[in-house]
């Protein structure tokens, strides 16, 4: 059996990516992972006061989108695991296919198109693929 | 005795007329020069160079002090005093270089000493490379900031290093090249700002430590039963009043994870929730001296009291509370109308998981100390004291009974923030020098004249587009002076209302877009972590009529208030 990584931000962005995921997953019969990166570089530009653990919000929202994609998927009759990663999104993505050795990542190409985007979410999945071994699926 | 009485009445006559006459032209008398060096404003115009020559030849320098007073002593032959040789030539980089003579009548001689007082030396303005080079170091930072196209505190920190680098590299050799000494430069950072940010920031980080934020906004998911419009009015309540006494990007950073979760467990769009949200922040945060930066800043360098800020701008805020509840029904109608399924239990169950408060003794121990920290803003006034006091005391009183551990406090402190203030208080203080704050200044009187009236409607809206569309705390530390100086010269401003004008269109102007506050960009910034992208578009949509209404209702009443009514 083997193992796929979907990462999702949980939102309606995702809702695609996360259905296309389980979808392959089921006619697979693979293992699949849905990955939350905790990554808070937004505020890196703000010099507004960070006193406060934004880390740790962001992280308890992140459980909760994954604890929503985990009831989307059993409705749909699978159960997914799910994993919470701290750090830049692209490096944790990579980080997270090697260490939980998974066999492909499934990324979500942007709904509303975007040339650029979609240009750059193509040269991530090649990184990917170079750097873990993993096959990529653009859905 | 004709003859005894006509010669006693020469020399009498003589001794009156010709004071000096008794004595022979070669001898020698002090001299004290006295004059005062302004500006075309009529301000004084401090460190100015005074090279006082006697004979064309340069004898003396001195400089004028903070009140652009200078005060020169000399040892001078009468004959030369006499001869009308005495000259001041007044420089400053920046001003034109100004000769005054001294005519003999204008000196005023006992015995020995002679004193002049000269007529106040206007120094006009010139529009040499640094003025130019120091404005447009300005504007690249306010765009860097503004477009986020590099960290606040490190944009801010390029300009001070700019505006220095050119000062000494070029300036030295010439003044034309001259920005600001460094000494200069951190005379203009205010400390009371930098001490205010900073013990507030100590409250703020052990109060959030409780989880107060998340429980409350769960219990208002329990009280409202689903009503997804109940949750909204409450939470937008909520937010805003913990933004009236609490940092309102730190706020929005504890609310808006939350406050999506509940959206989600209503199946209502988190948009619906988080942008009335952050609306709100900027309102509530408007109404007090702490709630803002712009408002501490302004509040700092007139010296407006807790008291004053809450008496004039409470009752703005509150109106465009309310605006902006009516406006979010209507904008957000079809999330609040919409039949929504029964939210899973599984997922409420998560939700108080996230919403619990971790720390009752802390809470206990900090709402306390909060709260008598709040009365001594109320009573601080009875004792005179500065509210930076009052947050001194209240946070160094919640350190000593919460947290005794001092690398702990330091912790707590976000320096990167204080370094941005700093920096950027020294920076406005370079473009203060070289005379573009004189120049909006005089170009904003020259539009309103004599007329209050049209000075605050202009404060008003121009720092509300303003605020809309570049960063609004670099924005008011800016423009406060210029407002000085209008309550200064305009008739009737005694009322303080340009610095109620300032603090309205520079609080609430940033409402109308994304990047017109550090809250927004927060809340767009979360709202994308959870896979909800708010577009410039989404939010400016609901931002823009909102801001518009939020500030042209509280314009009204500052019409009525100052102008009609007047209490």
């Amino acid at each position: 059996m083997g193992k796929i990584l979907c990462a999702t931000r949980g939102g309606e962005d995702s809702w695609r990516t996360q259905d296309e995921a389980i979808k392959l997953a089921k006619k697979r019969g693979d293992e699949l992972i849905f990955l939350y990166v905790v990554d808070i570089s937004f505020l890196d530009k703000i010099a507004a006061p960070m006193v406060i653990d934004a880390e740790s919000s962001v992280e308890k929202l992140g459980a909760f989108l994954l604890a929503m994609a985990q009831e989307r998927a059993r409705e749909k009759g699978l159960e997914v695991q799910v994993v919470i990663r701290e750090g830049k999104t692209r490096e944790e993505i990579k980080a997270a296919a090697k260490e939980l050795g998974v066999d492909t990542v499934v990324l979500g190409l942007p709904a509303e198109g975007g040339v650029f985007r979609e240009e750059a979410i193509r040269a991530f999945a090649r990184e990917i693929e170079v750097e873990t071994g993993a096959e990529v699926v653009l859905v | 005795m004709k003859g005894a009485r006509f010669l006693s009445g020469a020399i009498l006559l003589g001794l009156l007329v010709f004071p000096w006459a008794s004595t022979s032209g070669e001898e020698a008398a002090t001299l004290t020069l006295v004059g005062r060096v302004v500006n075309t404003q009529d301000a004084a115009v401090d460190e100015a160079k005074v090279r006082v020559f006697v004979g064309g030849e340069e004898t003396e320098v001195a400089h004028t002090d903070a009140d652009g007073f200078y005060v020169v002593e000399l040892t001078l032959s009468q004959a030369l005093i006499e001869a009308e040789t005495v000259a001041v030539e007044i420089s400053k980089p920046g001003f034109r270089t100004t000769r005054q003579g001294f005519a003999r009548q204008e000196f005023a001689c006992a015995g020995d000493h002679c004193h002049a007082r000269a007529p106040d030396v206007v120094l006009p303005r010139v529009f040499n490379p640094a003025f130019f080079l120091a404005t447009a170091i300005f504007m690249v930072v306010f765009g860097l900031i503004s477009l986020n196209l590099l960290h606040e505190t490190i944009a801010a920190l390029v300009g001070v290093a700019a505006m220095l680098g050119m000062s000494y590299f070029m300036g030295t050799s010439n003044s034309d090249f001259w920005i600001i000494s460094f000494h200069r430069a951190i005379s203009f950072i205010d400390f009371d700002v930098i001490f205010l940010l900073m013990t507030m920031m100590i409250f703020m980080a052990v109060t959030s430590q409780t989880g107060i934020f998340q429980w409350l906004a769960f219990q208002t998911f329990r009280l409202a039963r689903g009503n997804a419009f109940l949750v909204v009015a409450i939470l937008i309540s909520i937010t805003g009043f913990m933004s009236t006494v609490l940092n309102d990007t730190t706020v929005m950073l504890l609310m808006a994870p939350v406050s999506i979760e509940i959206a989600l467990v209503l199946n209502i769009h988190p948009a619906a929730i988080v942008v009335p949200e952050v609306l709100a922040s900027n309102i509530g945060g408007a109404a007090t001296l702490i709630g803002t930066p712009p408002n501490i800043i302004i509040g700092s360098y007139v010296g407006l009291g807790f008291n004053q800020f809450l008496v004039n701008m409470f009752p703005i805020a509150l109106m465009s509370m309310i605006i902006l509840l009516g406006m979010s029904r209507w904008l957000y109608r079809t999330e609040f109308d919409r039949e929504s399924k029964p939210p899973s239990a599984a997922l409420i169950a998560k939700l108080e998981a996230d919403a619990r408060i971790t720390d009752p003794t802390l809470l206990r121990k900090s709402l306390l100390l909060f709260g008598a920290t709040l009365v001594l803003f109320f009573v601080g006034d009875l004792f005179q004291m500065p509210p930076v006091v009052v947050t001194i005391l209240g946070s160094t009183a919640l350190l000593l009974w919460v947290r005794p551990d001092v690398s702990h406090m330091l912790r707590e402190v976000d320096w990167t923030t204080l370094v941005f203030f700093m920096s950027l208080f020294m920076m406005v203080g370079g473009i203060q020098e070289v005379g573009l704050i004189q120049l909006i200044a005089e170009s904003v009187k020259g539009i309103a004249g004599d007329s209050l009236l049209l000075a605050t409607l202009l404060i008003v809206w121009v720092s509300a587009i303003f605020s809309a569309i570049v960063a609004n705390i670099p924005f008011t530390a800016a423009i406060v002076p210029v407002t000085v100086f209008l309550t200064q010269t305009i008739p009737g401003a005694e009322n303080n209302v340009l610095y109620w004008a300032l603090a309205l269109g520079a609080g609430l102007g940033g409402n109308a877009t994304y990047i017109g506050s550090a809250p927004n960009i927060v809340a767009a910034g979360i709202m994308d972590r959870a896979g909800f992208r708010l577009k410039f578009e989404d939010f400016s949509r609901v931002g823009v009529p909102v801001t518009f209404v939020t500030i042209l209702v509280p314009t009204l009443w500052i019409l009525i208030r100052y102008f009609w009514l007047r209490f």
